[in-house]
């Protein structure tokens, strides 16, 4: 392996460090390299099909012979089938094949529990036909919340089994209390978080069909293409030969499409008994019932603090609900340095739907629950929020990023010094918070990059581009290394014909292809190198593709002469870039933090963000427009996350009374306040690109950072999301009587 | 959705005769019917198309001496962006819903909608409306819920654009009768399954607002979750006639707290012969929700009607809502 040397840092804070470069590997772009498109603006290359209607989702395959299926869900919170018929329903116009999901006298646990899904001829008669099933339901006592989960006496969700699985403690919780002891101040708060469905505009849903010859073709809307084809393998009993999953575009992922799901199962089965391609795609209620969502979460701290701002110790007790599913943890305590820690608590069931990955799982409700606290903690021994969460990390880069967004919003000079002291009805504050990340990319992922005898280049992998911009990304990489433009490189994504792929999780996709798609090109490039240099009588090592152009010593070629220069018989070089291990890097932790302002309305407890700067490092960064993209995605989803989602359960019968689109509320476009993206280069290393993913931490910091600014606006502190303005209203009425 | 007869009638006494038959319904911009259809709420075996009816009059408004003719098919959009309407009327209509729903949805259609209480509109619940025997929302989640007349039905009413038309004293005309704005509406005391005193065959062919309403002064306001795509928490209309600085009669309309319209004749009573200042304003509010009877959920809009219906005041007043100074 060779060693090489690499810049690495940020603006002011570089360094030399030695990185064992990977046998084939180019070495990583350090932070003098000079690159032409990477870290540009590149326009999205499928965003005119994607504007114009023209790109197809799971949604659009309408294969002839097509079937639709619908499914049936139970309609309450917790009961038994006590009789079905489906004989009706089977008889009914249209109607080609139905599927169980369960039978007389199983347990349905959740409202949209699956109980079963009919196939007919158009979508209207699958629709009818569900009304023609004949089922009886046996109604069961529900629980919908933590806190009544938790009762002595709850009905249990899972026969026999305790609501509540109690993660392992971590920590001394005697060191945390002699720490604590020795702090100038203590500060106790309880937060909670609401349960957040993943509301993806393209619902959850597959396109199943059987060849002739014995193939299975599986069109789904999926974040993980090679996990669905594992599924649809052990599905089919077929072989994984005669298995393929496309998806094409996928409207949106942020986590709950990772698998088949049940969709995609009754899909293939249906598939099977009709002998017909068959489409599920969950209605939008089904979606919200099923699709997956963000735990709720219940988080109790208690710390100390020392007069100088130190944190001496801190505990934690933190109980979530991801309904029937567990995966309720919280991302709580991190970034900071609390000092003595102990943390302890458990996911609960509840009789709701499951919980799924969503967008930085634990994180939003980790982070608003701790930047929120730690604003008390300030608060608590008039200390500058800022200046406390100084004196709790050395990370330079946190305090770089700090320094830019305080200023950014302006941090001096607009922030009440006493919160709520600005006068009027309509009250303005400022607040901030951070967030962590880590770098997921790595080994597991190859592209294929082909540059054909007519100068056409392509790029393939087999995984999904979920809106992130991967096709995007992937053509600037290759671009960049052949010395080409993006637009010159076709790239073909969301096939599992081709070279394996991530799955869009942790958000690993761009950071485990990027790397795989320059290597591949680095490689190809050599091969054509070496082409141009028997014709051009330079050596490889004095030749250079820039501009569409290999040339050296005076001497080139066009891009297109070069590749006449690839063997006939060929027709192509085609090249395997292999994701090679991640290597040492400057960091692995992608850093970010968001600073707000808010206007508060304290007679109508509205609050309307005014401003949100959104600072953040992802390594290098490819492509600008894709980078402020998922910044700006993230903010929008936050705020949303912050003042208005939120799935709302009839207590008594556990039906989720919200599971459409008017009153499950999403943030709209009259909500959207300026939104001002940072990127915050870092040299990184650690993998060819030194890139990291992005998808994920944006998402992270809204809600505290909204929770700061509000209460510095008016000096109430809302503890709970979504900040509505009853919860607003109500935190307005509790603030102590304050004369100024 | 299940299937149905489509009949497109060419003439309102056509359509009359049509949606006179047994389980017909009408259908104007079809936002509210749709809906209701899809989630097999109405299960209409005749869908009667009012937009098949040719005449003008019904997609126009018309300024006549005696006051404003407005087609029932006239559309939100048309009302936000008339000039010849009541500001107070164009301007509830212009927040109602979104731009894509206010260019279909219909001022008859608006004033005739069904409640948006989700245990109505669950097909799961057989709710006290439905002809059930609960009403659900009485220990459910009730945060969106009425204040007032709530006991046996807690629904509130929806239309954006019913409390400006009862404040500006409006008649909704019919291919039978006029009927007062203020009396289209069935309150829960009289009956808990239906919205309005429409009969079968019944169809409103316009909504008329007398010249008198031209003096008003009047104004809308609302609070709620989001301003996209969503309906009010709470809503009041403030209409005054003034006899130089004095309120001479006022008409104070709350919206979303009742299943009407919910005039406070007291507070109208309260603020007649008397200045309009903040002070009258805030103690006016005050009275308006003495009577109130919030639910666990839902008393958060007691504080939130108070403060638009202090607002509307000052609004209607021409006076500043805001204060700018104190904490
Ligand atoms: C997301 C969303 C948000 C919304 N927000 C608001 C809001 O903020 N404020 C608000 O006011 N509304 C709101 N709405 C409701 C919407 O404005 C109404 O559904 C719409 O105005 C109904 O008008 P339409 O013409 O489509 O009526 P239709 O759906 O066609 O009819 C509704 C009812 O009225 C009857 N009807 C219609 N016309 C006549 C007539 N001429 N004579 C007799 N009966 C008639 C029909 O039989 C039917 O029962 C919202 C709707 C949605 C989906």
């Amino acid at each position: 392996m060779p060693k090489i040397k690499t810049k690495v840092g940020f603006r002011g804070h570089t360094k030399d460090i030695d990185v064992d470069i990977p046998e084939g590997e180019p070495a990583p772009w350090g932070a003098d390299a000079q690159l032409k498109h990477v870290g540009t603006d590149i326009p999205r290359i499928d965003g005119v099909l994607k504007v114009s209607g023209r790109a197809k989702y799971t949604y659009d395959q309408h294969p002839p012979g097509m079937l639709w299926a619908k499914m049936l869900h139970s309609p309450w919170g917790a009961a038994a089938i006590k009789s079905l018929d489906v004989d009706a329903a089977r008889a009914a116009a249209g109607v080609k094949g139905v599927y169980l999901f369960k039978d007389k006298g199983r347990p349905l646990r959740y409202h949209g529990d699956e109980i079963l899904a009919i196939a007919a001829e158009s979508e209207e008669e699958a629709e009818d036909a569900l009304l023609a099933v004949k089922i009886e339901y046996d109604r069961k006592p529900v629980v919908t919340t933590v806190e009544a989960a938790l009762l002595p006496g709850a009905a249990l969700v899972f026969e026999g089994e305790q609501n509540l699985k109690p993660d392992k403690p971590a920590g001394d919780k005697d060191k945390v209390a002699a720490a604590i002891a020795k702090a100038d101040k203590i500060v106790q708060a309880t937060y909670t978080t609401q349960v957040q469905t993943h509301s993806s505009l393209e619902t959850h849903g597959a396109l199943a069909m059987f060849g002739k010859d014995g193939t299975l073709t599986v069109y789904c809307s999926t974040q993980a293409t090679f996990n669905v084809k594992g599924e649809a393998v052990h599905a089919s009993g077929l072989t994984d030969d005669k298995v393929r999953v496309l998806a094409e575009m996928v409207g949106g992922g942020f986590g709950s499409k990772m698998s088949l799901a049940p969709s995609g199962k009754a899909a293939i089965e249906l598939a099977k008994q009709t002998k017909r391609p068959v489409k599920l795609m969950l209605s939008r209620e089904g979606e919200h019932l099923t699709g997956g969502n963000r735990p709720s979460s219940v988080q109790s701290m208690k710390a100390g603090v020392a007069k100088d701002g130190k944190i001496l110790g801190f505990m934690l007790e933190s109980h979530g609900s991801g309904g029937v599913t567990g995966g309720a943890g919280v991302a709580n305590p991190v970034i900071y340095q609390v000092g003595e820690k102990h943390k302890s608590g458990g996911s609960v069931y509840t009789n709701a739907g499951p919980a799924a990955a969503m967008r930085a799982p634990g994180h939003p409700q980790g982070i608003f629950a701790l930047d929120s606290f730690l604003d008390e903690l300030a608060h608590a021994i008039g200390m500058d929020p800022l200046e406390l969460r100084r004196k709790n990390t050395e990370d330079e880069v946190y305090l770089a990023q700090w320094e830019l967004g305080a200023a950014k919003i302006g941090w001096k000079e607009r922030r009440n010094k006493i919160p709520g002291a600005g006068a009027g009805t309509v009250k303005r504050g400022i607040g901030m918070a951070s967030s962590l990340w880590r770098q997921m990319g790595g080994p597991g992922t190859e592209v294929d990059v082909v540059i054909h005898r007519d100068g056409t280049v392509e790029a393939k992998n087999g995984a999904q581009d979920i809106g992130t911009g991967t096709r995007t990304l992937m053509a600037t990489i290759v671009a960049e290394e052949l010395g080409l433009s993006p637009s010159q490189i076709k790239i073909s994504l969301g096939d599992t014909r081709w070279p394996i792929g991530p799955a869009s999780g942790g958000s690993k996709t761009a950071p485990s292809i990027g790397p795989a798609a320059r290597t591949g090109a680095y490689q190809a490039k050599l091969k054509l190198l070496a082409l141009a240099s028997a014709r051009l009588k330079v050596p490889v090592a004095d030749l250079r593709m820039e501009g569409g152009l290999v040339a050296g010593r005076g001497q080139r070629l066009t891009f297109a002469e070069a590749c006449a220069l690839i063997d006939k018989k060929d027709g192509a070089l085609t090249v395997r870039g292999v994701r090679a291990k991640n290597y040492d890097a400057y960091t692995t932790t992608s850093h970010g933090c968001m600073f707000a302002e808010v206007e508060v309305d304290t007679e109508s407890g509205a609050v309307r963000p005014i401003k949100l700067v959104t600072v953040q490092d992802a390594g290098r960064i490819i492509d600008k427009l894709l980078f402020e993209s998922q910044m700006i995605g993230g903010a929008i989803q936050g705020i949303s996350y912050t003042l208005h989602e939120q799935r709302l359960l009839d207590p008594h019968y556990g039906v989720q009374m919200n599971a459409d689109m008017s009153t499950y509320k999403i943030a709209g476009p009259m909500e959207m306040p300026e939104i001002v993206p940072i990127a915050f280069d870092v040299s990184n290393a650690g993998n060819n690109c030194g890139m990291m993913g992005v998808g994920e931490p944006p998402n992270i910091p809204t809600a505290a950072a909204i929770g700061n600014a509000i209460f510095n606006a008016t000096g109430a502190r809302v503890r709970s999301l979504p900040i509505t303005p009853d919860r607003m209203l109500a935190a307005l009425g509790a603030r102590p009587s304050r004369r100024i | 959705m299940r299937n149905f007869s489509y009949v497109m009638p060419q003439t309102i006494e056509a359509a009359s005769i049509a949606a006179a038959q047994k389980n017909s319904v009408l259908k104007a911009g079809g936002i509210d019917l749709l809906d209701l259809m899809k989630g097999d709420l109405v299960r209409p075996d005749h869908l009667v198309n009012l937009l098949s009816v040719g005449s003008p009059a019904l997609r126009e408004v018309a300024v006549k001496d005696d006051g404003l003719h407005i087609g029932a098919l006239v559309t939100l959009a048309q009302l936000a962006a008339s000039s010849t309407v009541p500001s107070v009327l164009a301007h509830a209509a212009s927040v109602a819903a979104t731009p894509q729903i206010r260019n279909v949805a219909t001022v008859g259609g608006n004033i005739a909608q069904r409640p948006r209480c989700w245990y109505f509109r669950s097909a799961t619940f057989n709710c006290a409306r439905k002809g059930g025997n609960t009403c659900f929302a009485q220990e459910g989640d009730n945060r969106y819920h009425a204040l007032f007349d709530n006991g046996d039905c807690a629904v509130v009413q929806a239309s954006s654009t019913a409390s400006p038309l009862v404040a500006l004293g409006a008649t909704v005309v019919t291919n039978r009768r006029r009927i007062a704005a203020g009396e289209f509406f069935v309150p829960t005391s009289v009956d808990i399954t239906k919205e309005h005193v429409l009969g079968e065959g019944e169809i409103i062919s316009e909504i008329f607002i007398p010249a008198s309403a031209r003096a008003l002064k009047a104004a809308y306001r609302e609070a709620g979750e989001r301003e996209s795509n969503d309906w009010a928490l709470v809503s009041a209309t403030v209409a005054l006639d003034f006899d130089g600085a004095l309120v001479k009669t006022a008409r104070v309309v709350l919206g979303a707290v009742a299943a009407v319209p919910y005039r406070v004749i007291s507070v109208e009573e309260a603020l007649r012969g008397k200045p309009i200042t903040a002070a009258n304003a805030a103690r006016a509010a005050e009275g308006a929700f003495a009577k109130a009877k919030p639910f666990a959920l839902n008393t958060y809009k007691v504080s939130l009607g108070k403060t638009i219906l202090k607002r509307a005041i000052l609004a209607a007043a021409g006076q500043p809502e805001l204060s700018t100074a104190g904490g």
